[in-house]
């Protein structure tokens, strides 16, 4: 069996987890090479003020990081599964050319066979900015 | 939406020979039903768990809750196993351009409902206020070439 580049590019920590999961999981299992790629860090991801910013970018990785090890760990105890981080800005995500030619370069650096992408026909339940 | 918008837009401005596949997830058109196991699905709570600072946001979570009871609805009829839904982009003359699922009447019903929109003051105060901006570059926990 081939063994493909997967790249999953997904708007937040989680949604990985809310839309996705099993085919992550079982694509990983599979022993393919998969990247979930985050384009953002859920920065607006409380309605706490106190913590929204910079705290909320570090809570969120780090929960990120540790949701990536329920998919499997390679024999070093990293997980099996990539993660990149594209850096834009939750809700201010735009669309212009130059975070067009950011999401060029991941596919570029990571050269997959298959990508999952959200539908841009759907509405968003939540963030449509992102 | 717009980071689905920047992954369709960076596929099709690649050459067509070097074109990977494009599936969408959170498709309401779908073409692919991927089946998936029943033990695999634990992989879901499990993963989902973690993220505890999430586990608060009842309204996205009923939403979700919504969203996924309609999938798993629509699925049962068309499959007898449950799965998880995409949408392969044909990239046929005509066929790659996405058009909105929803109608006029349907458009209007959204924007009634406010569905759609963010809550407000959710993106308050400003990125600039909090010190935040696109990073510089793009970082992976991994090297990408190993």
């Amino acid at each position: 069996m081939m063994r493909m580049r997967v790249l999953v590019i997904l708007p937040h920590p989680d949604d990985g987890e809310a839309l996705l999961p099993c085919t992550i999981y079982q694509l990983v299992q599979a022993g393919h090479d998969v990247t979930m790629a985050l384009a953002t860090s859920d920065q607006y991801g409380t309605k706490d003020p106190a913590f929204k910013g910079r705290r909320m970018e570090r809570i969120r990785k780090a929960e990120m990081r540790q949701a990536a090890r329920v998919y499997g760990l390679r024999p070093d105890g990293t997980p099996k599964l990539r993660l990149a981080w594209i850096g834009f800005v939750d809700g201010h995500t735009p669309k212009t050319r130059p975070a067009l030619e950011r999401i060029q370069q991941l596919i570029a650096d990571v050269r997959p066979h298959l990508i999952f992408g959200g539908d841009p026909s759907t509405p968003s339940t939540s963030t449509p900015t992102t | 939406m717009n980071i689905g918008w920047l992954t369709l837009w960076a596929v099709q401005r690649l050459p067509a020979s070097q074109r990977p596949r494009l599936w969408l997830y959170q498709s309401y058109k779908w073409n692919l039903h991927l089946r998936i196991r029943w033990r695999d699905a634990k992989v879901a709570w499990q993963g989902f768990g973690v993220h505890k600072t999430q586990s608060h946001l009842a309204s996205i979570k009923l939403m979700n809750l919504g969203r996924a009871m309609l999938h798993f609805a629509i699925q049962r009829v068309f499959t007898t196993w449950p799965t998880e839904n995409f949408r392969e982009v044909k990239w046929v003359p005509g066929e790659h351009r996405l058009t909105s699922f929803t109608n006029r009447f349907a458009r209007v019903f959204f924007k009634a409902a406010k569905y759609g929109q963010p809550e407000r003051g959710r993106y308050l105060p400003s990125p600039q206020t909090l010190g935040l901006s696109i990073t510089p570059a793009l970082q992976y926990d991994r090297p990408v070439n190993e």
